[in-house]
């Protein structure tokens, strides 16, 4: 449960880390880290404004998406190798994802606005290409530690010492790596900083959402990310992750986790700010890469056992 | 217990219904309570007779002896699990008709309507129930016959007519196929009776069975809408007044998953290693074909019956599994994969008998099925609208609903392939886990442009300007589909068990306490994966509504105001909207090799004197590719032979005395 907290909680702040190491890079000085906090605040006070045209799918949707965000939250290990194996394995996880994209998605076609349409039949495009990925990468690690709980993969593998030395967890790592840029609406897939260009995708789907709305999208989409960089952090490079309840343990997880989450972060703002945009038809060649060094992944576990 | 009585009384009540109905052709509503009501009491009786086989003893009852053997019943736990998912499709789908067939009042025959609907459930519950070869080849029969005549019932519309022709022509040659296998096994067995089937793979030589094996796969596949024998589906279930089409995308199509599971495991097996893989291999086509055409069509029962095609080919990709696991002798891992596999049958006859009333509860009201021409119908039809959003998440594998339930025992299945050491399978299987994903993720942007497009933001012309909600019966019945949709997906546990009872006589292993406890589905062993339905739809909705009071506790009160949709100055109207070719145009681009998509471009001239000449470009329909590259060339093959035999043909009595007698010689040559 605390764990769940952190992840909640601490997204806001890596994104300002981000957003910070990117202002850096560019030679800005950036707003403050905490500056999302700032704008959860801000906007939880507005009032909003719904379009006449929508229904109550367009209502509903923030506290769906956020409801279902929190019950993910529940199932991936932070800092103590433990997740509430009984909802489910991380099968139910890649599902209650796609259960969140459903409904922002729909609510995008809700408000008949060219913009949000387009944004939502993107969306369904990206996240449809990089599925497979998503659960090759997966298949990858629980071949390699027999189990596809999130909480026993990062136990399992800290534990044993395969990690260091199998190719394919690295393969693994890099193609769900690129499929977390692309979930989670980064550059190359989407530019997270505009919702005024003909490239957006993430941005233009909540483009007509405001107030507490939006503060609920954009916080959900905030530990979306947070949740996939846990899973990157855990599932293939689980060094470091506490393994037992003790105080020791579980400060080492604690340091540990901050250090990783600190370098992806870092790399996202490297990522972004050293490569552009890509065009929307050229993202597939990309993702198709992902998933073939995925599936190569896998094959080169069979071979190397 | 009793259970031969109440199915019985099931088949007698059909009979009477079908008969009845016939019979008060003239007064039109007394046809259309005598006929559905007589399937609603048939269908209930059906459910009884099933749990009383499912929780009980399996039943025989003898009808007629033939020549052939004695034609009878058997009804064992495989049958009843059919029987259970026919019925329990059927009474919502008698309840809607209620209401849904007045619209024929007048038009077409409702007598004839009655007749046929309760001749095609009887024959669908006696071909999961039939035991003899002979008599389950006439119920076959029976049912091709009288769901063809339902695919044409609207008989003045020139593409019915044609589906029609397509679909009997087609499972003719299934039939075919099918026919020529029994008697073979027939044969072998020396007795048509299909308790002498059993076990036949012992008796049988290796090669036969092969080929056994791939004609009854054609045939029962012919009936399941696999690809590439899919053609007829995505023409005849659009066709098919929009109850039917539930019938026959709902469980129709499933009696041939029942008679392959029927074939392959009890009477060929043990299962050849090549049967599974081939099996996987057409379900993995089949799913990601069939939701790939989905995905850019825009005609709604099209675009249903194209997710049967994938649907069937994840039940496939379940039973391949099983089969594969069978041929390497790991039978606990058989049996997950096979409750996979029927577990989707089940929910797949729920949600996609749910989709298929919505879409004619659409086309009731707005009468069109054209997705272009709909939206904003959330408004006129809110309850409609609530059931069909339903039936889009449970065939989206969205949780909590039951479409996940299965879908995620499938993946299951295909993880636990690790146990198997074969080099081949180590890569298809992969591939396959790849390609289910694709699925998946393209299936749930198909549902979502479906629902929006339909459901949501303005209307698009007038026929869903002026919708107004369903008629009550058909309400109650989607609503009843809705319902188990949510309960079967939360129950998800206890249905396992159930299932494990069935699959138990199948594969001779039971694994009910390994894979479920009521509440917690695992996989073997349960430390590789687990999952409770009803704890993440209780975790879900406990968050869901804790955000939302959170929300309103902590963030303040918050004034709503209704404004336009930000609009760029322009006022917005339905023309402004996404259109469902725009939303499935990026993944159309994408994957251009398999749609090749074609338009044509004209040239006109204009009347301004700067520009003479103006390009036009008008996008083609979409052509299925099975039809272009396969089915095309046959059919110009067989109409050329044709061609080339009709000069022999030449009309004059001596010439044709000349054949007869050429052809008695040929005759007394080879058989002196």
């Amino acid at each position: 449960m605390i764990q769940a907290h952190a992840i909640v909680f601490l997204s806001p702040l890596v994104i300002g880390i981000i957003r910070k190491i990117k202002a850096q890079l560019q030679s800005r000085k950036g707003a403050s880290i905490l500056q999302p906090y700032y704008d959860l605040r801000k906007l939880f006070r507005k009032d909003s404004v719904v379009s006449k045209n929508a229904s109550w799918v367009f209502r509903i949707t923030p506290y769906i998406c956020m409801g279902t965000v929190l019950v993910i939250t529940l199932m991936v290990p932070v800092f103590f190798s433990v997740s509430l194996n009984l909802i489910g394995n991380v099968i139910v996880l890649v599902s209650l994802l796609s259960a969140m994209r459903f409904f922002m998605a729909l609510a995008a076609l809700d408000v008949n606005s060219t913009f949000t349409g387009m944004g939502s039949s993107r969306e369904m495009l990206i996240s449809a290409i990089a599925e497979p990925t998503i659960l090759l990468c997966i298949f990858t690690v629980s071949l390699t530690a027999k189990t596809t709980y999130l909480g026993d993969i990062a136990r399992i593998l800290s534990l044993s010492n395969v990690s260091f030395l199998n190719p394919s967890i690295y393969m693994a790592f890099f193609a769900f790596f690129v499929v977390m840029l692309a979930e989670n609406a980064r550059i190359p897939f989407d530019n997270p900083a505009t919702h005024l260009e003909l490239t957006m995708i993430h941005e233009a789907m909540i483009l007509e959402y405001s107030g507490k709305s939006l503060a609920l999208m954009e916080w959900a989409s905030w530990t979306k990310l947070m949740v996939f960089l846990a899973i990157l952090a855990n599932m293939f490079f689980p060094w470091g992750i506490a393994t037992e309840l003790t105080i020791q343990a579980i400060s080492t997880g604690i340091l540990v986790f901050v250090i990783k989450i600190g370098l992806f972060a870092a790399a996202i703002a490297y990522v972004e700010s050293a490569i552009s945009k890509l065009r929307l038809f050229k993202v597939p060649n990309l993702l198709g890469i992902a998933f073939t060094l995925a599936l190569v992944a896998v094959v080169s576990y069979y071979i190397i056992l | 217990m009793f259970g031969d009585i109440f199915f019985l009384l099931a088949v007698l009540s059909a009979i009477t219904g079908s008969l009845l109905s016939a019979a008060c052709n003239r007064n039109e509503s007394l046809t259309i309570r005598v006929a559905f009501f007589a399937t609603i009491i048939a269908a209930c009786l059906g459910i009884i007779s099933a749990f009383t086989v499912l929780f009980d003893q399996p039943f025989t009852v003898a009808i007629l002896p033939t020549p052939f053997g004695v034609f009878g019943f058997t009804v064992d736990k495989l049958s009843a699990f059919f029987l259970l998912a026919i019925c329990t499709l059927t009474v919502p789908v008698s309840i809607y008709s209620l209401d849904y067939v007045t619209e024929y009042s007048g038009k077409y025959s409702l007598g004839l309507m009655g007749f046929l609907y309760n001749l095609f459930f009887l024959s669908m519950i006696a071909v999961v129930a039939a035991n003899n070869a002979i008599f389950f080849l006439i119920c076959w029969e029976v049912m091709s016959l009288s769901s063809y005549l339902l695919v044409v019932y609207e008989n003045r519309k020139k593409q019915a007519i044609f589906a029609g022709v397509l679909y009997v022509v087609m499972t003719h040659i299934g039939t075919a196929c099918i026919i020529i296998s029994f008697l073979i096994m027939g044969g072998f067995a020396g007795s048509f009776s299909f308790a002498a089937f059993q076990n036949l793979g012992a008796i049988l030589p290796a090669d036969l069975k092969g080929v056994l094996f791939v004609l009854l796969f054609v045939g029962f596949g012919m009936k399941s809408g696999m690809m590439p024998l899919h053609v007829w589906l995505p023409y005849a279930h659009p066709e098919a007044p929009s109850n039917i089409s539930a019938q026959m995308s709902g469980v129709m199509i499933k009696t041939g998953i029942f008679m392959m599971i029927r074939t392959f495991f009890e009477f060929l097996g043990p299962t050849d290693l090549w049967w599974g893989i081939l099996v996987l291999s057409i379900g993995c086509l089949s799913a990601v074909m069939g939701v790939m055409y989905a995905y850019v069509e825009s005609d709604l029962k099209r675009l249903l019956a194209y997710h049967s095609v994938e649907n069937i080919g994840i039940i496939l990709i379940g039973l391949g599994m099983s089969m594969i696991f069978q041929s390497v002798g790991l039978s606990q891992f058989a049996s997950l994969a096979l409750i996979a596999c029927l577990f989707h049958v089940f929910n797949h006859s729920l949600f996609k008998g749910l989709l298929f009333l919505g879409a004619g509860a659409i086309l009731h009201s707005t009468h069109t099925k054209n997705i272009e021409e709909l939206g904003g119908l959330v408004k006129k039809m809110p309850q409609t609208a609530v059931f069909f959003l339903v039936g889009c998440l449970a065939i989206s594998a969205i949780p909590p609903f039951n479409g996940f339930v299965s879908e995620w025992l499938i993946f299951q299945s295909l993880l636990l392939s690790f146990n198997i050491a074969i080099l081949p399978l180590e890569l298809i299987i992969p591939l396959a886990v790849g390609i289910l994903a694709l699925t998946g993720g393209l299936a749930v942007g198909c549902f979502v442009h479906t629902f929006g497009i339909t459901f949501l933001a303005l209307p698009r012309s007038e026929h869903a300007e002026c919708a107004q909600e369903a008629p009550r019966n058909m309400r109650i019945g989607m609503g009843i589909l809705a319902m188990l949709c949510f309960i079967v997906g939360i129950l998800g546990g206890l249905f396992v068990l159930l299932l494990d009872g069935v699959t138990s006589t199948v594969t001779n292993t039971s694994i009910g306490s390994l894979i479920s406890d009521g509440f917690v589905i695992n996989a073997i062993p349960a430390d590789f994966a687990s999952f409770s339905p009803l704890l993440v739809a209780i975790a879900m909705g406990t968050l869901v509504v804790g955000i939302w009071l959170a929300a309103r506790h902590f963030g303040g009160k918050e004034k709503v105001e209704i404004a336009d949709t930000w609009d760029c100055g322009t006022p917005l109207t339905a023309r402004n909207e996404y259109t469902a070719v725009g939303y499935a145009m990026p993944v159309d681009r994408v994957f251009g090799g398999i749609y090749r998509p074609t338009s044509q471009v004209t040239t006109v001239n204009t009347a301004s004197p700067y520009i003479f000449k103006e390009k036009k470009f008008e996008g083609k329909e979409k052509v299925d590719l099975f039809e272009t590259y396969f089915y095309a060339p046959i059919a110009k093959s067989i109409v050329a032979v044709a061609n080339r035999v009709k000069k022999i043909q030449s009309g004059s009595i001596s010439a044709y005395l000349c054949y007869i007698l050429i052809a008695l010689v040929i005759v007394l040559i080879f058989f002196r």
